[in-house]
């Protein structure tokens, strides 16, 4: 033990140092997000459409990082590797917040006819819809959502028990070999359900790898970015070795050609086709201004991210490893937003209450993370293990 | 692991060190016939924290050989960054311009194409292409730039001289001292590779 390495991590250590400033975060987080519920609770009186509309887009937004969080743990506990383990009690907090997703689901529920055109029969005279009423309704839509939450809510809880505990450590790569698999299916449901019913006649089998992997790659991203914050609040010094931002930049810039690969592979696809039933997704989000949105994504979530993650330097160096980070983190806002509103304007249509209800879900996601994370210390034990062992 | 321009690459095989006396006289150092000094060791971590005390102790002419990649150990013997991930970028570029120029001079210049009724110059149909021959480019820029950087093919190479060099690419590990570092000194170099506990240390001839 030399004493580089026990000065750093004893500060970690010591959740009495960290905790109270922590505390004062999640306290600021909860005043953000019941300022800006009441704005969008006001909001919902003078436009409800609107209010739903904004809803959804805000909810998909912070729900994917919980869900992209459980997938960047469980994935951590089957390959092992450095960049997990760094950001590993982070990614738990963040997905400890699945429980208070589903809660807020249920705007989502309550404004189903103002979200979607099948449950208010506005699109069921539309042709080739008819025989998917069998699954697009309301009751079998909610007992859906519910499946998906109890079960990923069920994998995270017995993974961070286990972890906090140190009990059954053995179970934990089975538990999260199946977590992954029961994820991926949920999801491929769930995206179905939450964004391609927006459109009930298109559909995309690829369409489940877009938006898992724009989860997974906005958790990433998150994370990382409160890695980098946390060192310089709490003076962590090399407690976080350079290697592990390293390894976080190089995962980002693979996830980064992943997403683009697949939501590129979906677009080629559907363009070379050209078919009506195909390109309905496509024709409202790439006329009347919202092309626009789309080449911000492709810069923002695509080529920026990867033009700047390709310099060794770059991932070396925590802050601007944070700033690539925040980039994508706001990529990916804008890309559940394009996701979202052009299914209700054909022209572009930014309300404020995309912003408010962003924030509030924002403050109260962020309030529950906070909570979960000064219990435990910041760093998990056996980074600082590898770290003097390398 | 490293390159060294000034060293010819073809020598006669097994030159004797007398012999090698005879028709160079020394200069400056000990033995102008010898590449350095070589100790063998069984661990890779042995190996490890010989080359980290090695470098520390002021020798900077190091090189290692394994039989894999002991990580770590590139940082250890003071190997710094290469020009590789450069030449790949550029040839990555290069791929792209050249797949994006060719497709749209032939597509929609040169023999202009009607596809569908879509645009002449559509880029997503060109997007595969374009991304194959980044790949190409890059990987073969890679690839020639790595050899060429290396200095290699080279048919000879001294350290092959060393008894049971074969093994370093089997189960042994090797680190070698050479004698052009400023700091070299036969006698000092074989005391202190003794003093880190190898198998086996020897001299290379050149």
């Amino acid at each position: 033990m030399d004493g580089l390495a026990v000065g750093p991590y004893h500060r970690v250590l010591m959740t009495d140092a960290v905790s109270p400033v922590i505390k004062r975060w999640q306290t600021r987080a909860l005043i953000i997000g019941v300022i800006a519920a009441i704005l969008s609770f006001i909001g919902l009186f003078l436009n409800r459409p609107q209010f739903f509309h904004s809803y959804l887009f805000a909810w998909l937004f912070w729900s994917g990082l919980s869900f992209g969080a459980l997938v960047l743990v469980m994935m951590q506990f089957l390959t092992g590797g450095l960049w997990g383990l760094a950001v590993r009690r982070l990614s738990i907090a963040a997905f400890m917040t699945l429980p208070l997703m589903a809660i807020l689901f249920l705007p989502v529920l309550l404004g189903l006819h103002d979200i979607y055109g099948w449950s208010n029969g506005a699109r069921a005279e539309a042709e080739g819809y008819h025989h998917k009423a069998q699954y697009l309704n309301a009751p079998f839509f909610t007992a859906r959502a519910i499946i998906y939450f109890v079960m990923l809510t069920v994998f995270g809880v017995a993974l961070r028990k286990r972890m906090a505990e140190h009990r059954d450590v053995r179970a934990i790569p089975a538990l999260s070999a199946g977590g992954l698999i029961v994820y991926v299916l949920c999801m491929n449901f769930a995206s179905t359900d939450w964004v391609m019913s927006l459109d009930p006649v298109w559909y995309s089998t690829v369409f489940v790898e877009v938006f898992a992997s724009g989860q997974f790659l906005a958790a990433l991203a998150l994370m990382t970015a409160l890695l980098v914050l946390f060192t310089y609040q709490f003076s962590l010094g090399d407690a976080v070795p350079v290697k592990a931002f390293h390894d976080l930049g190089n995962m980002l810039l693979a996830f980064v050609i992943f997403w683009a690969y697949v939501a590129f592979a979906q677009f080629l696809i559907i363009w070379s086709g050209n078919l009506p039933k195909e390109i309905s997704w496509y024709l409202p989000r790439s006329s009347g201004g919202w092309q626009w949105f789309a080449l911000a994504l492709m810069l923002g979530q695509f080529l920026l991210p990867f033009a700047l993650l390709l310099s060794r330097t770059a991932k070396r160096r925590p802050r601007s490893l944070a700033i690539i980070c925040i980039v994508i983190v706001l990529a990916n806002v804008l890309m559940n937003f394009w996701f979202v509103a052009p299914a209700f304007h054909p022209r572009v249509y930014v309300h404020s209450l995309d912003f408010t209800e962003l924030l509030a879900i924002g403050g109260f996601w962020f309030a529950l993370f906070f909570h979960f994370l000064k219990q435990r210390p910041l760093l998990p034990i056996e980074l600082t293990e590898e770290h003097r062992n390398a | 692991m490293r390159a060294n321009p000034d060293r010819p690459a073809v020598r006669p095989y097994r030159a004797s060190r007398a012999h090698m006396n005879n028709q160079s006289p020394t200069t400056d150092h000990q033995s102008p016939a010898l590449h350095g000094v070589m100790a063998e060791f069984t661990q890779p971590e042995q190996l490890l924290s010989a080359a980290q005390r090695a470098y520390a102790a002021g020798y900077r002419k190091l090189d290692a050989y394994t039989p894999y990649s002991v990580e770590g150990l590139a940082e250890a013997i003071g190997f710094c960054k290469t020009r590789v991930p450069l030449v790949t970028l550029i040839g990555g570029i290069i791929g792209a311009l050249t797949a994006y120029v060719m497709q749209w001079y032939s597509a929609a210049r040169d023999y202009p194409l009607n596809v569908g009724g879509r645009p002449l110059h559509s880029w997503p149909a060109f997007v595969p292409i374009t991304f194959e021959l980044t790949v190409l480019f890059a990987a073969l820029a890679a690839f020639i730039g790595m050899l060429w950087m290396n200095g290699l093919p080279r048919p000879y190479h001294p350290v092959f001289n060393a008894p049971e060099f074969k093994l370093a690419s089997q189960t042994r590990f090797f680190l070698c001292i050479e004698a052009n570092d400023p700091r070299f000194n036969i006698d000092e170099a074989r005391q202190f590779l003794q003093g880190l506990n190898p198998i086996n240390v020897s001299e290379v001839e050149k």
